[in-house]
């Protein structure tokens, strides 16, 4: 069953957002991303372009500046409301482990 | 040592993971890929490098932009950022490479990747596909009609065969890649899904190949065969003008491209310029070529005639008209549909129907279809007689009812001959075609 857009983000995706909760551009969340995760997460640049144009289009980042080529974004309302309601799934993924791995373990 | 080279691409477009492991194995044996045609790819010799490509897809680019737009040079840059360099485009596709060790690949998200692939196959190959699948089933349609009115005509017809056997390989070569891709495109989807996966692509270039040498194998054999060097040539023109058209059009496109001229003008350009070349090539060039090419004299003509009524009634060639119906010859049949009659003498004429069978299976085929009897024949049936008098393997004579009519067919080794004189044959005459028939 296919899952419907953004309704569950990917750890690139998640990532994206996180880097644009203060003005960034492209090429910067390249470069933060990595650094961010310690090199766990890299983002491709031909995805990274097609998820900063997917998430204007779907209104969860917007526009601040250009300057010649260089486009800055930042979070929208509805970009954050997504972020956090991925959070909460990972919260509710993680206390899940934490109430059935952890308590058979202190068995 | 040569420092450059070119392939035809035979990769389909979505073959991404083929292309790549190609440009690897070809940057390690010293080969730099410098120029991605539509047609062709240029090579430069470089030092062996072991580098990493990737080949991406930007279905917003057009093979018609005069400039790549400002969304791709911001791709490009994107990509440049993480030290991918830009190898080649062309249209939708792109091509990186990367010096790095282990680069970070541009496509990270395989179910984008697959979207993306798929979003430029829909802007680009897949319309083609169609059309192309469109005009081979017009052009066999055509053919078809031609075989149903006349397989005989159409069999002794060797540009006939080419173009049966072309576009039957084309419409399988198109179909086959379509069904492929999809089938692939399917499967991509389900496992970049479910398993975060990209499936890897690859191309039937072994198929593509084998199909085109067999293309050019029949090509170079109804050449070799044919026994009208005119028509040989005009054959072998007509190829090199199709190919001269592509080429032409292709330079209208790039030359208006350098210009600056925006995608649409010169997308309807050179749309315009392919149908213009197309019916000057039609109407134009190769009716010119054929009343040039064509050497055969009248005299030479004469000559090839295996029955003539002159022999027949008496008198000098110059006293009697023919009309040379058919006269043609391919790898499989020979084929003469004559009609010859004296100048003036009115109702009076011999027209013969002459098959040679090349191929032994052709024969009863082709034996069958001269006996059908005509539908304003009533009862009409063919008997055979005896052939002696003829010289000939075996004869059937048409009867009507219990009448016989002047219409023989007779065999004579792989040759059939069908004839029907508007007079009773005499048995000098039967013995004159007995002698012309030896």
């Amino acid at each position: 069953m296919p899952r419907a857009k953004f309704q569950t983000l990917t750890e690139q995706m998640f990532y994206i957002l996180l880097c644009l909760k203060n003005e960034c551009c492209g090429m910067d969340i390249m470069d933060r991303i990595p650094a961010m995760t310690a090199g766990r997460v890299n983002v491709g640049s031909g995805t990274l372009y097609n998820l900063l144009e997917q998430f204007q289009q779907e209104g969860m980042i917007r526009e601040t500046r250009v300057e010649g080529r260089r486009r800055s974004y930042i979070l929208t309302a509805k970009g954050a409301e997504t972020l956090e309601t991925e959070y909460q799934r990972i919260r509710w993924q993680m206390n899940d482990f934490e109430r059935i791995m952890r308590k058979e373990e202190g068995k | 040592m040569r420092q450059n080279k070119a392939i035809i691409p035979t990769f389909e477009f979505h073959d991404r993971t083929g292309i790549q492991n190609y440009l690897e194995k070809q940057a390690e044996k010293g080969w730099m890929l410098t120029q991605l045609g539509k047609y062709r790819w240029k090579f430069q010799r470089t030092e062996p490098r072991k580098l990493h490509f990737a080949v991406v897809y930007f279905p917003e680019a057009d093979l018609f932009d005069p400039a790549p737009g400002e969304a791709e040079v911001t791709f490009r840059e994107f990509c440049a950022h993480s030290g991918w360099i830009l190898a080649g485009a062309n249209a939708q596709m792109q091509i990186f490479y990367s010096e790095q060790e282990d680069p970070t690949p541009i496509e990270t998200d395989p179910l984008l990747e697959v979207e993306n692939i798929h979003r430029a196959m829909k802007r680009g190959s897949l319309p083609g596909y169609w059309l192309l699948i469109l005009s081979a089933l017009l052009n066999l349609f055509v053919q078809g009609m031609a075989i149903h009115n006349d397989v005989i005509q159409y069999l002794s017809h060797n540009i006939n065969l080419l173009m049966a056997a072309n576009w039957s390989i084309l419409l399988f070569l198109v179909v086959y890649h379509l069904v492929h891709y999809h089938r692939w495109h399917r499967k991509a989807v389900i496992m970049a899904r479910n398993q975060n996966l990209f499936p890897e692509t690859r191309s039937a270039r072994s198929l593509t190949n084998i199909l085109t040498a067999l293309l050019g194998l029949g090509f170079l054999v109804v050449i070799v065969t044919m026994e009208n060097r005119g028509q040989a040539l005009l054959l072998i023109l007509s190829v090199a003008a199709v190919y001269g058209i592509m080429t032409l059009t292709e330079l209208v496109r790039k030359k208006m491209q350098k210009d600056g001229w925006d995608a649409p003008t010169n997308r309807k350009t050179t749309l315009i310029t392919t149908v213009v070349l197309v019916l000057v090539l039609y109407f134009v060039l190769a009716p010119a070529m054929a009343d040039v090419l064509d050497v055969d004299t009248q005299k030479d003509r004469e000559e090839t005639l295996a029955v003539t009524i002159w022999e027949l009634l008496g008198g000098d060639a110059e006293d009697y008209g023919v009309f040379y119906l058919t006269d043609q010859e391919s790898i499989l049949l020979k084929y003469q549909h004559i009609h010859q009659f004296p100048e003036e003498i009115i109702r009076t004429d011999l027209q013969y129907e002459l098959v040679n069978v090349k191929m032994p299976f052709l024969y009863e085929f082709c034996l069958e279809r001269l006996m059908g009897v005509p539908p304003y024949i009533e009862n009409g049936a063919y008997r055979e007689i005896d052939p002696t008098p003829w010289g000939a393997d075996r004869v059937w004579q048409l009867f009507e009812g219990e009448n016989p009519r002047d219409w023989y067919v007779l065999c004579y080794g792989d040759t059939i001959l069908e004839i029907i004189p508007t007079w009773a044959f005499t048995e000098e005459q039967i013995a004159i075609i007995a002698e012309s028939m030896k």
